[in-house]
């Protein structure tokens, strides 16, 4: 892993916040941090209480869609989002989310291990300690975004 | 492609064992020998078997059970037609229970090595969220 060095340009001049990333080459431990950025970019807006939140989404344990609606599920609150399940795919693809089944995405940063099941399904256990089941149509993606 | 490869295996793994069962039976004298007449058989059952899971996979069976008998299901169908309609065994009870195993046990087989391997990459994902894990905490 080749050290990285962190240069920091603050100006009035400059509209807006960019980030440029010089490297020979994207190893894992960059692409890794190429995905904390973008988690932390990306926003989604979630309803409750007749509020409507801004929710970064590397706070978000998965999104489920549950008759028509999304659903975003923080560790303690769940959000209801005016967007449908594939468009909110679209918005997180470049994070660290990925789809295990026709109504679930999950934040791959927010499972704390897996196991096999016999019926050729994977088991997830989440950090607040949720199962997650990945579709066995899904699972040949779900390893490559962990062993790829 | 990839998905391609996944059936090839079990088409693979399948064949082979059905070979190895096969051969099995013929030793206790159960089944005549070995030849390359039976080879061709089981290659063709094989393939069929393997082609019609495949079809099965694409229909929105969401129980796993059920398609767990489904699978089964066409196993058995295949072996009976073979038996009744291409003359691959004597199409007796004693024959079609003895073909029957065969192929559930094959099935089992490669059930269990899929299990195998499906265990082996979980231990993988399971080492790769543990040093991301250490990574991010440094």
């Amino acid at each position: 892993m080749s050290h990285i060095r962190l240069t920091i340009k603050e100006s009035t001049a400059f509209k807006d916040i960019e980030i440029i990333i010089n490297c020979p080459v994207v190893d894992d431990h960059l692409a890794t941090l190429i995905e904390l950025i973008k988690q932390h970019e990306v926003i989604l807006l979630g309803k409750k209480d007749h509020r409507v939140h801004s929710i970064s989404v590397k706070d978000l344990l998965y999104i489920e869609a549950v008759d028509n609606t999304s659903f975003l599920y923080d560790r303690s609150t769940v959000f209801e989002s005016e967007l449908k399940l594939y468009e909110i795919e679209e918005v997180v693809k470049d994070t660290r989310f990925i789809r295990i089944s026709k109504n679930l995405i999950v934040n791959t940063g927010h499972i704390e291990s897996v196991r096999a099941l016999f019926n050729g399904k994977f088991e997830a256990v989440l950090t607040n300690g949720e199962k997650v089941i990945v579709n066995r149509h899904y699972v040949k993606s779900f390893k490559e975004k962990f062993l790829n | 492609m990839k998905e391609f490869k996944v059936y090839l295996t079990a088409f693979t793994m399948s064949f082979t064992f059905s070979c190895i069962f096969y051969l099995l039976f013929s030793y206790i004298d159960v089944f005549h020998s070995f030849d390359e007449n039976t080879l061709i058989t089981m290659l063709f059952v094989s393939l069929s078997i393997t082609t019609l899971i495949f079809l099965s996979h694409r229909l929105t069976i969401r129980s796993s059970l059920m398609l767990r008998v489904s699978e089964c299901l066409i196993i058995v169908g295949i072996l009976l037609i073979a038996g009744r309609y291409f003359g691959m065994f004597p199409f007796t009870p004693f024959y079609i229970t003895a073909v029957v195993s065969i192929g559930l046990l094959t099935y089992t087989v490669v059930l269990v090595v899929s299990y195998i391997g499906d265990q082996a990459s979980a231990k993988k994902i399971n080492s790769v969220i543990q040093s991301k894990t250490m990574e991010e905490r440094q």
